[in-house]
């Protein structure tokens, strides 16, 4: 790369800033409902708290989510669901319903992963010391809960950060569609596309360190 | 008066017969000794009498009140159990595992229950360790934490599984001396255990368990005690 390149680059960075604010801002609703959709059904698919029906159903839906393409579950949430339901839907909520509902599947497989790991003592130790069910998920199991499952949904949102590219499909100006357009423009994609992968390579970093600081501080010991 | 009547209890796939009818009362203010054999049906029997296996048939009776239904603070309170692993919650400080049941099942504020914690982990000793998790103790520390997580809630009845099989003989020693102690102040203890000199430090009433029977019917002395029958 030349110093032409590094010029293009720093001329694109406000736009390709701007593309990467609507990619964290879809990342970070898409992320939260992920987490709470994926706890709720994680939780009533666990072992512990298996009701028949109810799980049977929640892994039914969680298998779909898991089995069919972000991409195709993204065209379906922009093209498909406003026919059905006879409403609009802009290409922002699209985008969150497809990839909440996506990272969803993985996230309950997760939970439910983490909840089946939790010894069964503990869960009886809450009880004969008169825990409800509840109590003995807020105060007992949640936490060890956290502990067990933080590498792996880290990875989880890792793969929802980078899931955000495929927004391009449907218009919005997001990091990689930002680029996209930047490159058309200039019609040089090398350094273009580099800034765009140095900048889900950053955010992508920042993530990981705080999960690593999380992880140092829930190890059970006194430093 | 604790009392157990005809529990019968089956598990496994195929369904095992683990309890065969065992009928027994437990006097208040001793401590009765479960022994026997690996598989014999101890822990199996002691997990009825704490409500964690659910499909036993039978009824277990304190002071001829049933256990089964009762509210959980209030079952919290009568009887409180202390399995083979201890099983300390391993994100909570030892003093949090000593106050926090109370603040949760008694729903005691946060400042009374520390210092009732505080105030048991120092009759057991463990005053120094109340800032220790659970994986900076040894398992000699880990069972006396257990037991004061037990009595924080001042329970009238501890079961307690197989407590010496993780701890050396100065330790076995040391238990069965507290535990005589706290029996001696009117707490009710049942005990399961195979260690028959732990058994012995007891000084307790023993019960022979084998093949998910009670062995006679009548309360057995520790030397007439012949766990391979």
């Amino acid at each position: 790369m030349d110093n032409t390149s590094f010029d293009l680059i720093l001329r694109s960075l406000p736009l390709l800033l701007n593309g990467l604010a609507l990619s964290l801002q879809i990342f970070a609703i898409a992320s939260l409902l992920s987490l709470v959709l994926g706890s709720i059904m994680g939780s009533l698919t666990c072992r512990r708290l298996r009701c028949r029906w109810i799980s049977s159903a929640i892994e039914g839906i969680t298998f779909v989510l898991r089995a069919v393409p972000v991409y195709v579950q993204l065209l379906i949430a922009y093209f498909v669901l406003p026919d059905l339901l006879g409403i609009e839907l802009e290409a922002f909520t699209a985008a969150i319903i497809a990839l909440s509902l996506c990272s969803a599947g993985y996230t309950a497989q997760i939970v439910r992963g983490g909840l089946n790991a939790v010894p069964n003592e503990q869960w009886e130790a809450a009880y004969t010391l008169g825990y409800s069910v509840i109590d003995s998920l807020r105060f007992i199991i949640f936490p060890q809960l956290v502990r067990n499952i933080l590498p792996s949904l880290t990875g989880e949102f890792d793969a929802l950060l980078k899931s955000t590219a495929i927004l391009a499909s449907i218009g919005l100006l997001e990091l990689t569609r930002m680029g996209m357009n930047i490159v058309s423009r200039e019609m040089d994609p090398l350094p273009i596309y580099l800034a765009v992968a140095g900048l889900y390579v950053g955010i992508s970093a920042i993530i990981n360190i705080i999960s690593r600081k999380l992880e140092k501080r829930l190890r059970y010991v006194n430093n | 008066m604790l009392t157990i009547k005809n529990i019968y209890l089956k598990k496994g796939s195929p369904p095992k017969q683990i309890l065969q009818g065992i009928s027994v009362c437990f006097p208040q203010g001793e401590i009765s000794l479960l022994i026997g054999r690996s598989g014999a049906g101890k822990s199996s029997l002691m997990r009825c009498i704490a409500q964690l296996e659910t499909t036993y048939e039978g009824e277990v009776l304190f002071n001829g009140q049933t256990l089964q239904g009762l509210a959980a603070s209030r079952r919290a309170q009568t009887l409180s159990y202390i399995a083979q692993g201890y099983a300390l919650f391993p994100h909570l400080t030892a003093l949090d595992n000593c106050s926090q049941p109370l603040q949760v099942a008694t729903k005691m504020q946060a400042s009374e229950a520390k210092q009732k914690a505080v105030a048991v982990m120092k009759s057991l000793g463990m005053a120094e360790y109340v800032s220790a998790y659970p994986s900076e103790l040894s398992g000699g520390q880990q069972q006396r934490i257990a037991i004061a997580r037990a009595l924080a809630l001042d329970p009238q009845i501890l079961l307690l599984d197989e407590p010496s099989s993780a701890l050396d003989p100065d330790n076995s020693a040391q238990l069965a001396k507290i535990l005589r102690e706290l029996a001696s102040q009117g707490k009710t203890f049942v005990i399961s255990t195979q260690d028959m000199l732990f058994a012995e430090q007891l000084q307790g009433t023993c019960y022979c368990i084998d093949n998910g029977r009670l062995q006679g019917n009548e309360t057995l002395k520790i030397n007439n005690c012949n766990i391979n029958k």
